[in-house]
């Protein structure tokens, strides 16, 4: 793969430069799969958010400005696309939650982190879009505060506050929904 | 004796596991987290929950997700090049060469719409007089009679 810059790949992709933006797309493309499946929990919608925004991401490549990193632009692009979806459709949960791959583990211990994976990704689906977005930012993307702020389009004193209701949220329905981990919060 | 209370504390702790409070507030919450139980459990606890969230697993990106995304780009890439080149860099032209540019799609438009009004009125009287060749006196009578 490439060591170009994501900003020279955006240029080169601005000048019609195919090769280039699938160098983007190969870069980026499993953490903005990933963000958009935890989000959504359903693998065709999370499959059409990332194809669309990278097609936003290509359409719009004459008018980017690496004022912000291409991560935090990226992110702005998909959040955005997932939120518009979730507005227009009721949350539904998943049901087919990838299994875990520890073979060392007991089958009745595996049976239980599966359960409690899939409480906790229950749980992250009740939450409020934004405090979603952000718990997702700043745990699997470990993202700054900083760059949260720039994706959401908020103060970082907001983030700080957002991720704060967020986690006392999460902890809330875990504990309401599976008493065997809110005693392990 | 801590120099913050368990609510200021409190508020501090995701900043203070996300490495984001700066160094003044982080030494004073350390030092009010060896004095307080209660919040040494608050971070505990907090720090576990991140460990929950990191079991959450994900399925592997589909196989022909690249390749999906190139092809649409590649589709309608072609069809805008002309237009793109044409206009490309519009936003980084000059001011003078964007109204000019400007001034001349508007200067068409404006002969179009003159030239066109103009003929549009001949063409008027024209019309009325192919209806005459119709018998019968509808319009698909009237376009037989024209097309004859």
């Amino acid at each position: 793969m490439t060591t170009e810059s994501d900003p020279a790949l955006m240029a080169k992709t601005a000048s019609g430069d195919l090769v280039a933006f699938e160098q983007l797309v190969l870069r980026h493309q499993e953490k903005a799969w990933a963000f958009a499946w935890r989000f959504l929990q359903d693998a065709a919608e999370a499959e059409d958010v990332v194809q669309e925004a990278f097609l936003r991401v290509f359409r719009a490549a004459s008018q980017y400005e690496p004022t912000a990193t291409f991560r935090t632009y990226l992110f702005t692009v998909i959040l955005r696309r997932c939120l518009d979806l979730r507005s227009k459709k009721r949350p539904e949960y998943a049901s087919d939650l990838p299994p875990l791959t520890d073979h060392s583990a007991s089958p009745e211990k595996l049976l239980l982190e599966q359960e409690r994976m899939a409480a906790v990704s229950r749980a992250l689906m009740k939450l409020a879009p934004s405090q979603r977005a952000v718990l997702l930012l700043r745990h699997y993307e470990e993202m700054s505060y900083r760059e949260i702020a720039e994706v959401l389009h908020i103060s970082e004193k907001a983030v700080d506050s957002l991720l704060q209701r967020a986690r006392q949220g999460l902890r809330d329905l875990l504990t309401h929904e599976d008493p065997t981990i809110g005693r392990r919060i | 004796m801590s120099v913050i209370h368990c609510g200021k504390a409190s508020a501090w702790l995701g900043r203070y596991l996300d490495g984001e409070l700066p160094w003044g507030r982080r030494q004073a919450l350390e030092e009010h987290l060896r004095e307080c139980e209660t919040c040494s459990r608050a971070l505990a606890e907090l720090g576990e929950m991140n460990e929950l969230l990191g079991g959450v697993a994900v399925p592997p990106v589909p196989a022909s997700l690249s390749a999906n995304i190139v092809r649409r780009a590649r589709t309608e890439a072609k069809p805008a090049t002309a237009w793109r080149t044409l206009f490309s860099g519009w936003t980084v032209w000059p001011p003078a060469r964007r109204f000019a540019t400007a001034g001349a799609i508007l200067a068409a438009l404006y002969l179009g719409i003159v030239v066109g009004g103009a003929l549009a009125s001949t063409r008027t009287g024209a019309e009325i007089n192919w209806l005459q060749f119709a018998t019968g006196g509808t319009i698909v009578k009237a376009y037989m009679g024209v097309s004859r």
